[in-house]
């Protein structure tokens, strides 16, 4: 009852607030877009149903010459396990300058800097944490950060863009996700030794450096190729350091979590496939440095290692889309855990319709374990789409791919844009 | 994905469809000779370093839906190589989104503001149907007045003289052309295109014309038809503008990303 009423709640809110966007829109004279989505799953695991009603509005104003005043703001409600039922904040908002000094743009505030080539799963996509969940369909959503980036256009094909973030963010899980996640992994271990654990306590060693990147690019007849150095932190947190606090009234876990630094080389390219007109031939090459982690005398982290991923995409004459590839290296895989997976989404409207079935996979190399997505996209009119999507991973829950089994299940949602 | 499909389709179509309207697919009129008709043609036309246009695109298919799109372009020819930076304004689903086309078709970038950055699409072979278009850039490149092209008076009638044109000296698509010539304001009607086959395959059509105090002619409304999948594609020009002084790097990736262009 009290979630029916914190729901109703919100979404008052948010109706309110689309309302007073939509009508106040001249008087701020902003250029917006709004975009309200509705995101309606059924967990085949846990069996319940969870509803998120966002609204995004993006916005542009000229400030003055070629000197813009940007951003998207997002205010969400959910009734997710480990969400916030309500949250408003600006996910960007910046100055864009172009010609700051001739040839220099300048972006700076709550930005995001996008590196990489791939349409999934970059390696090198590393200045902007990501929301903890993890897109098998589209291109990873980001989350602005404080900072400015600055890009020098040497001529019309080579441009260097450099970022700067002084605060690191990391990827905002929520502490009870965690504590579950924690409390689920060791309790068992001790158990085992005649010890029962009521809880786990978080605590963070905070990022003590700031976050940077630089970036050569230069276009090529046939291909655009980059060269980058990132220097900063993973976004998710590693276990530090764990404590049992024996408590007549239950034995805690007292539980530090960290982010390891790590540096990127990475190696990116964009372009004509060869032998194969009208394919794109996209990869990125990432050789990672990360500073060396130990957690209970395991070494999580220590040697530098690769991440790749290499794809292709091509429209069939019948226009049937094709995405696919190698990747070595899912975003949850760090060091050792590293394998290799081949990833294809297909994709074609039916003719005369309105309806866009799709299907896409992750495939294990290593245990043949496999995620798959099988969808519908309606175009309900010019504005509105909806989409309806199952899915389901082949292989138990310690394969490769066994951390998405969580993620099984019916998938819809419906949006407006306006 | 889906969308970045769509609009790639739809933004070559719409790239086809205007270069097509005012680079002057022309050609012709009294008792003239073919190369005089299309001399007449051509000093009718717009000569100009580079354009900016706003337009309305109404796309219909063979069921009669329709979709209308509002659209900015801006081109520039440069060593016969055609540059093109064009911009989806309206509706809410494509605004914002931005296609450069450089060098001629070679290097081509699809923009989306929810992406965050170009993408880079490949350059099909020339011949090729790109990405599910009936446009080839072929079309794109061809100069239908080719001195190198063989053409000749087929009828005239009290308005129009029809001229058929057959591309020679070069390995290109098209059979034939068919060109339908204004013999009042010479500027070109219609265009009717064959296949190697022989086949009539799609037409465009110049329905409406603005005039301006030279007698330059700017086509104002253009419909290409799509014989084979029975599909039309109209444009509106709302605005023209030519000869504007834009920055030596304008078509580039840097101004494809700018809020405003």
């Amino acid at each position: 009852m009290l979630k029916t009423k914190v729901n109703h709640y919100t979404l008052t809110v948010i109706l309110f607030l689309s309302l007073f966007i939509i009508l106040s829109q001249p008087v701020l004279a902003f250029d917006t877009t709004q975009a309200l989505l509705y995101e309606g799953s059924y967990s085949l695991n846990e069996q319940i149903f969870d509803h998120t009603i966002t609204l995004k509005v993006d916005y542009v104003q000229d400030l003055w010459s070629d000197v813009y005043l940007q951003g998207d703001l997002i205010i969400r409600a959910s009734n997710k396990k480990y969400s916030n039922p309500i949250i408003f904040f600006p996910n960007e908002l910046y100055l864009n300058a172009y010609d700051v000094v001739e040839n220099l743009d300048l972006k700076a505030g709550i930005i995001t800097t996008r590196w990489g080539a791939a349409d999934f799963f970059s390696p090198l996509d590393n200045l902007n944490p990501s929301p903890p969940s993890l897109s098998l369909t589209d291109n990873q959503d980001k989350m602005g950060v404080l900072g400015i980036s600055a890009t020098y256009y040497i001529d019309s094909l080579t441009s260097l863009q450099g970022a700067f973030y002084p605060i690191f963010i990391a990827s905002p899980y929520p502490d009870e996700y965690l504590q579950d996640s924690y409390l689920a992994q060791f309790s068992p271990l001790y158990h085992m030794q005649g010890i029962s654990i009521e809880g786990v306590e978080l605590s963070y060693q905070p990022a003590d450096d700031f976050v940077w990147g630089l970036q050569l690019s230069h276009a090529f007849p046939a291909f655009d190729v980059a060269l980058s150095y990132y220097h900063g932190y993973y976004t998710d947190p590693f276990p530090a350091n764990l404590d049992l606090a024996l408590n007549p009234s239950g034995n805690i876990l007292k539980l530090t979590l960290g982010y390891p630094a790590k540096q990127v080389i990475g190696l990116q390219f964009q372009g004509d496939f060869p032998g194969i007109d009208g394919a794109t031939l996209r990869g990125d090459l990432a050789y990672i440095i990360p500073e060396k982690w130990i957690f209970q005398g395991e070494n999580l982290l220590e040697k530098p290692y690769m991440k790749a991923v290499l794809s292709a995409d091509y429209t069939t004459d019948s226009n049937i889309y094709l995405n696919g590839g190698f990747i070595y290296g899912l975003p949850f895989e760090n060091g050792d855990q590293c394998s290799s997976y081949l990833y294809l989404h297909a994709d074609k409207q039916i003719t005369n319709t309105d309806f866009t079935p799709q299907y896409t996979f992750v495939l294990s190399l290593e245990d043949m374990s496999m995620a798959n997505v099988i969808g519908l996209d309606y175009q309900v009119s010019e504005n509105i789409l909806a989409s309806l999507s199952y899915v389901f991973v082949l292989g138990g829950t310690d394969s490769k791919l066994g951390i998405l089994k969580l993620s099984e299940g019916i998938f819809f949602s419906l949006e407006w844009l306006f | 994905m889906i969308v970045l499909k769509k609009f790639t389709n739809l933004f070559l179509l719409s790239v086809l469809v205007i270069i097509l309207s005012i680079s002057g697919i022309s050609v012709y009129s009294e008792q003239l000779t073919v190369d005089e008709i299309i001399d007449r043609v051509k000093e009718n036309q717009v000569e100009s370093k580079n354009s900016k246009m706003q337009a309305e695109m109404v796309i219909i298919d063979k069921n009669g839906k329709s979709e209308t799109r509002e659209m900015l372009m801006y081109q520039k020819e440069e060593d016969d190589k055609m540059s093109i930076l064009m911009r989806f304004l309206a509706p809410k689903n494509v605004e914002g989104v931005t296609l450069l086309s450089a060098d001629g078709g070679d290097k081509i970038y699809l923009y989306m503001p929810a992406y965050q950055k170009p993408r880079r699409i490949a350059g099909a072979s020339k011949k090729e149907s790109f990405m599910g278009t009936d446009f080839s850039y072929e079309d794109l490149g061809m100069d239908y007045q080719s001195d190198e092209y063989e053409k000749k008076i087929l009828k005239e009638t009290e308005t129009l003289y029809s001229i058929e044109v057959i591309p020679t000296g070069e390995d290109i698509s098209y059979s034939k052309f068919m060109l339908s010539v204004d013999k009042e304001l010479f500027y070109m009607e219609k265009v009717e295109f064959y296949s190697l086959e022989g086949e009539h395959t799609k037409s465009l059509a110049i329905q409406e014309i603005k005039v301006d105090e030279n007698n330059k002619i700017t086509p104002t409304k253009i419909e290409i038809t799509n014989l084979i999948d029975n599909h039309r594609t109209t444009l509106n020009i709302k605005e023209i503008e030519y000869d504007l002084d834009l920055p030596g790097d304008f078509f580039s990736l840097r101004t494809m990303q700018k809020p405003k262009l």
